[in-house]
């Protein structure tokens, strides 16, 4: 059974720039709190959560509230400075369009090194290129190397690679709002998939329609730390009222 | 996290890098591919650019040197291209990682891959200008004995030891950024003081001990000295054996220390 559990996670980027000292005492409504003396930002402060199968999470709050660093501490990519988390099952992670691409290679190519990252066989591997090549709809761009690919088109690229290469767990990063209305509602049809297939998803975005249609519990991250959690509509309603009120 | 399962952690990295070596091959031939896009002769650019210099320096230098043509060609060459890989991985080193930024931060992969890759994308840019030695070899009649043999455990010894050099200088100059400009001058000047465009036995006293106390000097010297005079020192052998151990202990440290702090250092 897949199932993620975050124990009292922080995480401190450390500030290794010479200039970080002089810009102090400004007024800063977004991004988490920066630490002068340590000279590091509180990225996440004590997150605790439970997930279990066919969970759907929404991350929101302001930009630099930690959404991506959760996510980014969830896959694997950045190790917690405190607490730990527990993850069971295999994990499938989208930033954006352009990390773990090789600009100058084909689409073909890309997928391919993927999926031998992926420890796929080659027979698995032949299936997922079929599955992109279909998904995306990329046609023969496959063989062009990425650069002459549109940022909309390396998103379909991406988005179709990482769901494609089968994972229990999917942690996707603002990718709503790329890609075309045709393209967005495949998205959707495949997101429903995988979410009925009993595996775990969360979504970080500030697209409060596509959260409440896809997800049922949100947790909102305010400089780093849960500022709520609980089920979507709950969270998503207090949310909006009160960014509403900072209008 | 205990540090019995750090060192645990950062031993799988690098045999989940090995495991996983059709990602390097491929990364590296990537690599290549892109660096001699659109050119007509491709990678052959590599055996080329070798064979030019080598003609080049034995004309200047062979002439003014006190050993035979052919002694000093063969062994300019072969130091030459020893020398290449060795100075372009220490120099990749620094920046292994540095320039995988955009995998590394965005898919959870073994770091180790990334060091494989460079050192492999070396090798390969080694191969090609060694089709030119070959060719260099066939060209002046070196006759070979059973001890060119020796050439094998060689290169098997350059390349563990281009490994840890990869680990220890990743780690270290993605954390401090003036390390690769402190490697690359150090290259730079190593050039001179490591024997290959001039042989140790036809100096003076202080070019000897340069030889003698560099280990770049032996690194040399076990691949170039079975194919040119078909014999080894075991003093190369030697330094180069006790670097290995040494260099893997203290790097493996390190890389199981700092292995998860890499990410937040770019």
């Amino acid at each position: 059974m897949a199932h993620v559990i975050a124990n009292d996670l922080s995480l401190h980027y450390q500030v290794l720039e010479t200039c970080a000292a002089n810009t102090e005492g400004r007024d800063t409504k977004v991004g988490a709190k920066i630490n002068f003396e340590k000279r590091s930002i509180e990225a996440l402060k004590n997150i605790s959560f439970e997930l279990h199968e066919g969970a759907r999470l929404a991350l929101i709050g302001r930009n630099g509230g930690g959404k991506s660093t959760l996510l980014k501490v969830l896959s694997g990519i950045l190790e917690p400075t405190g607490g730990h988390c527990e993850i069971d099952g295999k994990v499938s992670a989208i930033f954006n369009a352009g990390l773990g691409m090789r600009n100058d290679s084909t689409g073909l190519k890309n997928i391919q090194i993927r999926c031998m990252m992926g420890g796929l066989n080659k027979s698995q591997t032949q299936d997922v290129i079929e599955s992109v090549i279909e998904f995306a709809e990329l046609g023969s761009y496959i063989n062009l190397p990425l650069r002459f690919y549109s940022s909309g088109m390396a998103m379909r690229l991406n988005f179709a690679l990482s769901t494609a290469i089968p994972a229990q767990i999917l942690l996707l990063d603002e990718w709503i709002g790329t890609g075309d209305v045709a393209f967005r509602e495949k998205v959707a049809t495949r997101m429903t998939s995988y979410v009925n297939q009993s595996n775990i998803l969360i979504l970080a975005s500030h697209s409060m329609d596509i959260l409440r249609k896809t997800c049922d519990l949100a947790l909102w991250l305010e400089q780093g730390e849960v500022k709520a959690y609980g089920s979507m509509e709950e969270v998503a309603d207090t949310y909006t009222a009160v960014m509403m009120s900072k209008k | 996290m205990n540090s019995v399962q750090k060192y645990k952690n950062a031993a799988n990295d690098i045999l989940e890098g090995i495991r996983k070596n059709n990602v390097w091959f491929a990364m590296s031939s990537e690599d290549l591919r892109s660096r001699y896009r659109r050119t007509a002769f491709g990678v052959l650019w590599l055996t080329a650019t070798f064979s030019l210099f080598i003609l080049a320096k034995s004309m200047v230098f062979g002439g003014i040197m006190a050993v035979p043509f052919k002694e000093y060609t063969l062994y300019m060459a072969t130091s030459f291209l020893i020398w290449g890989f060795l100075s372009a991985t220490v120099t990749d080193a620094c920046t292994v990682w540095i320039n995988s930024e955009s995998w590394l931060c965005g898919i959870n992969t073994p770091k180790s891959i990334f060091v494989f890759q460079v050192i492999f994308r070396n090798f390969v840019t080694m191969s090609y200008s060694g089709i030119a030695l070959i060719a260099i070899f066939l060209l002046l009649r070196q006759g070979l004995t059973w001890h060119a043999l020796m050439v094998i455990p060689a290169l098997l010894l350059t390349l563990i030891n281009a490994v840890w050099i990869t680990l220890f200088l990743g780690v270290i100059a993605t954390r401090y950024r003036d390390i690769v400009h402190v490697v690359r001058t150090g290259m730079g000047i190593l050039f001179f003081v490591t024997p290959i465009l001039w042989i140790p036995s036809t100096m003076s006293h202080k070019f000897q001990l340069f030889a003698l106390y560099n280990p770049f000097a032996h690194a040399l010297a076990i691949v170039r000295d079975p194919l040119v005079y078909g014999s080894s020192a075991s003093i190369s052998w030697l330094v180069c054996g006790s670097i290995a151990i040494i260099g893997w202990t203290v790097s493996f440290l390190l890389f199981a220390k700092f292995r998860t702090r890499i990410v937040f250092w770019f």
